[in-house]
């Protein structure tokens, strides 16, 4: 095993543990910001459950869905394990984890954005999206 | 700054190696978290890079290994980088909404903002067409251009909205970009900026990013599909390959100075060579896992891949 595997390997474990349990700091609502932080994922996401074909599945009902779950998109394999084996189900603050680090937190995941690094920022967007994904 | 280059050339020792068919495989680590997304190799033979979560544009200079990284400014997040007529390497910074030039020598950064009315485009990537104007996809439904000579900005939207991704222009100075969410490419008029999409036979294929040969066929990275395709524009044929591998995800497409097609597949997590004329594919695994190689450019001898998940920047040396 190469270092770098290691450290994959490493990453996956701690994100494994830190997608459980771990509440969301308190902070006031900023839905302006969390419509702008949306942008960043607009490319590749609906909201529309009825839009499919898009690179990254539909956030329509995104909320207590397990990962990797939706029949009609093509996740990784990372994804759909994350979902069948390891439990993980999309909360607020399973998201933020996952936001603030997709690669480091769920190596192997085909999602090709940097994260949000700002904690404002997530907070907001998990709040747009609370609203907009029902 | 002497930490890098130490590290740097112990990789020079270390990491070369053989592959096979006459290419060398050369591995250069960057500083930690430099997640390079986009790379322009420079005429002076150095390698600009597109760091998004440093907000910078990284320089490496392959003959000791020394890297720097130079600030774009606040809010920066850059993606694609291209070297242009004026030797100068042209940036879509996504986080700044804008194109940004950085002079080669004084490292000075320049900033030529969207519109305000246009709102978040999510740049992707820029090109420069034969009359050294610069064009640019943005992921959130635009494309547009840009005169650095008058600064003078056009921003056009693009069919079906979201998904303008990879641009390139071929050796005529026409334009083509790719829409991933769209799933086609489309050719620009240089004169009016109008778009005529032009599709490839695979429905919902997923065209991520573009590039010419030598001939002016325009080859296609599709990511949903799994697969490359050549469009001919003068007999408007397709042609389209599997890439090898049990579930390809064709992310990048290069082609070289002698038409070998390089392509990018974060499903094998390699690099993938493309003979046309015997249509046989080499594949050459990444050394590390996860590798997610976003683009490729080259310069004759060299392809360049920078690897996004390993903090590295990798050439593949052909001659």
């Amino acid at each position: 095993m190469s270092p770098g595997r290691g450290r994959h390997v490493t990453a996956g474990l701690i994100g494994c543990a830190v997608f459980t349990g771990i509440a969301l700091a308190a902070a006031p609502p900023d839905p302006a910001r969390g419509a702008r932080a949306f942008a960043k994922c607009y490319a590749c996401h609906s909201l529309d459950p009825a839009e499919t074909g898009l690179p990254g599945p539909t956030l329509h009902g995104l909320f207590g869905r397990r990962a990797g779950s939706l029949p009609d998109y093509e996740f990784s394999e990372a994804m759909v394990e994350a979902g069948r084996r390891q439990g993980l189900v999309w909360t607020p603050e399973t998201l933020d984890r996952f936001l603030a680090d997709p690669e480091g937190t769920l190596p192997g995941t085909l999602m090709g954005f940097v994260g949000l690094r700002d904690a404002a920022e997530r907070r907001a967007l998990i709040e747009y999206l609370q609203r907009a994904t029902r | 700054m002497r930490q890098f280059l130490v590290v740097g050339l112990t990789a020079l020792l270390a990491s070369a190696a053989p592959a096979g068919a006459g290419t060398e495989i050369q591995e250069f680590p960057l500083p930690a978290g430099a997640y390079p997304h986009d790379l322009a190799p420079a005429p002076d033979g150095s390698v600009w890079y597109t760091s998004q979560p440093r907000g910078a544009l990284g320089r490496l200079d392959p003959a000791t290994g020394k890297v720097e990284q130079i600030p774009l400014g606040d809010g920066s997040a850059p993606h694609g980088v291209i070297v242009g007529p004026d030797g100068a390497p042209w940036i879509t910074d996504g986080g700044l909404n804008a194109i940004v030039r950085v002079d080669p020598r004084s490292r000075e950064v320049g900033r030529f903002s969207l519109p305000e009315g246009r709102g978040y485009a999510n740049l992707n990537t820029p090109t420069f067409d034969g009359r050294g104007r610069l064009w640019f996809t943005g992921q959130n439904g635009i494309y547009g251009s840009l005169d650095p000579r008058t600064g003078d900005m056009r921003v056009f939207d693009a069919p079906r909205g979201r998904g303008p991704y990879g641009i390139a222009a071929t050796p005529d100075g026409s334009v083509y970009f790719a829409s991933l969410a769209g799933s086609y490419i489309a050719r620009i008029d240089l004169e009016t900026g109008r778009a005529t999409v032009i599709e490839p036979p695979t429905p919902k294929q997923g065209a991520r990013r573009v590039w010419s040969d030598t001939k002016g066929q325009v080859w296609v990275s599709e990511w949903n599909s799994g697969q490359v395709s050549r469009y001919d524009p003068r007999s408007g044929n397709w042609k389209t390959w599997k890439l090898p591998g049990a579930r390809p995800r064709t992310y990048a497409v290069y082609v070289d100075e002698r038409d070998a097609v390089w392509l990018s597949d974060w499903g094998a997590n390699a690099i993938v060579r493309f003979d046309p004329a015997t249509e046989r594919f080499q594949v050459f695994p990444a050394s590390q896992a996860n590798a997610h190689v976003r683009q490729l450019l080259g310069r004759p001898g060299e392809v360049w891949a920078p690897e996004s998940g390993t903090d590295r920047l990798v050439v593949y040396r052909t001659r």
